[in-house]
Formats: C-alpha cells, structure tokens, sequence
C-alpha cells in the first residue's frame, strides 16, 4: 500500500543524506511499516509455536518447583520486554525532543500500549507463580513494587497523552515523562542485589553461565524473541494508525 | 500430549493454565483494539 503523496515528491530527503534517513520522513516509513509487520507477526507465531514446543514438550520438570516452573516461559519474557520497551520508548523520547523529529514521537507512542500490556502480564503470570511457590499471590518487595510503578508510569504516559489536545504539546509533555521513567528501569533490574526480596535473583546473566537446563533456556529465548517480534508488528501497524490519525497520510492510505 | 496431560492436569496445572490463558487474552484484546483503530483510522482521521 502507498501514501496518497508520493514519496517522490516528498522534500525530505536530501542529496547527500545517507539513503536510510528518508525513512525518518512519515511518507516513506508508511509503506515501509506495512511491508513489515505482516511478516513480523508470521516471525512472532513460528517462533512463540517453537517456544511453546520445546518448553512444554522438551523441556524437563524442575527438581524443586515441579511443573508450575513452565510459567517462567511466559513471565519472563513479558517481564525483559516490558523493560526493553520502556527503554526504547525513552530513546526514542530523547529523539523527539532533541532532534524533534514527529515520527519518534509517534513510536514512542505506538510503543506505550503494547508495553503496558507486557508489564500487566508479567505481573499477573508472576502472581500466579507467587501463590504455589511463596504461598502468595504479592507482596511489597522492591521488584514487584518497582514493575507495579513501571506499569504506572506507562498508564501516566497514555494519559498525559489523551489529556493534551493539541498534538505537539502532548508530544513534548510525554517525551519529558517518559525520559523521567528511564530511572525505574536499573531499579527493577538491580531490586533483586540491592534489596534482600522475596523475589529470586537473575537466571541469565551476560557475564555468568545460565543456572537451568539448555532446553529451558532455549524454550524462554524462542518466547522472548517472539515477545519481541510481536511487539514491533504491533508498533508497526499502531504508528501507521497514528500517522493516518494525525494527517501524516491520507485515511485510505 | 502425555506430557501435556501430566503438566495441566498436575497439582500446579491450573495456575499455569491461568498464566498462559491471560497472556492469549490479553494479546487477543490488544490485536483487537489494534485492527479496530486500523479500521477506523483507514476510513477518515479523527
């Protein structure tokens, strides 16, 4: 599908201009995010099909928790990605406000709802796992504090942005909250070391050797990069709404 | 699917029911409000 305005005609871009950066421009990234994300979501389902498989069906029992472990697969996943995409959301917050470019602020946007989601079911999977594990469903530790506070602050950010008529006002105002959330995020992370919490400590670590078996860490990164994938077709195809919905491209576009 | 039966229908088979089923509903209602803004923002702009 094509913009009503074509790319050629767009001013953007500029000669000399590294040819990637016409893609900063909302005329050519339309298109270029409705090419994507079909195949984005196919990448989410074959790899969450494979994640499922081989953590149901490959992956043993665990010695101490038995099966209820298995919700790992889907909690830790929802959990690195409510993270990751807060992370992004800021970068590109710092980009609309330094380089005010509109489309970084529409990705942050696009990005908030399907991070929110991600932070409600990682809490939700975690309370699951909480009550045959702790015998609880919560309880005030700083990680679960500090994921219950994540989730505010994405709910904060979509309505600062439906509380603010005009578009560039709501983008400035939210860019600035979202940069202002970037503190949470080595607070959830570094809660489990810097606090004594219910909550266990890191399975994975970039400097240390995994302390579970292969098939269930293979079985939770096959889910986390479907989490992953999922989450750009989503923000994808909500940033080509925003952009119909904010005049960047015409409604049929 | 032996394997399947002995997990869901263990001591802890309904929690990890519970987990996996949020998770499909709540991906199910975000696709869902995702295709209908989509729809909406298709035919005209707010």
């Amino acid at each position: 599908m094509a913009g009503s305005l074509s790319p050629a005609r767009s001013a953007t871009h500029r000669p000399g201009q590294p040819g990637w950066l016409r893609y900063a421009s909302p005329l050519h990234f339309h298109p270029l995010a409705g090419r994507l994300a079909p195949w984005c979501f196919a990448l989410a389902a074959v790899l969450a099909l494979a994640g499922l498989a081989v953590g149901f069906l490959v992956a043993p029992a665990d010695a101490q928790q038995g099966e209820v472990y298995r919700i790992i697969f889907i909690h830790v996943p929802a959990a690195w990605m409510s993270m990751w995409i807060y992370a992004v959301m800021a970068l590109y917050c710092a980009l609309s406000l330094v380089l005010r470019t509109r489309l970084s602020a529409m990705m942050a946007s696009a990005l908030a709802p399907t991070g929110a989601m991600f932070t409600a079911l990682a809490l939700v999977s975690g309370a699951l796992w909480g009550q045959p594990t702790w015998g609880t469903w919560w309880v005030w530790d700083a990680r679960l504090t500090s994921e219950l506070l994540l989730l505010f602050l994405y709910l904060g950010y979509m309505a600062l942005e439906a509380a603010i008529d005009e578009p560039r006002r709501a983008e400035r105002a939210c860019a600035v909250l979202g940069l202002v959330g970037v503190i949470n995020l080595p607070v959830i992370y570094f809660s489990v070391r810097w606090w004594n919490t219910l909550h266990q400590g890191a399975s994975v670590s970039l400097t240390a050797a995994p302390t579970m078996a292969a098939t269930m860490l293979a079985a939770m990164l096959l889910m986390t990069l479907a989490c992953w994938a999922y989450a750009v077709a989503v923000a994808l195809v909500r940033v080509r709404c925003i952009l119909r919905e904010r005049g960047g491209v015409a409604p049929g576009a | 699917m032996d394997n399947l039966l002995h997990i869901f229908s263990g001591r802890h088979g309904a929690f990890i029911a519970w987990a996996f089923g949020s998770a499909a509903v709540m991906f199910g209602i975000e696709l869902w409000l995702l295709r209908r803004r989509a729809r909406r923002s298709a035919r005209e702009p707010r």
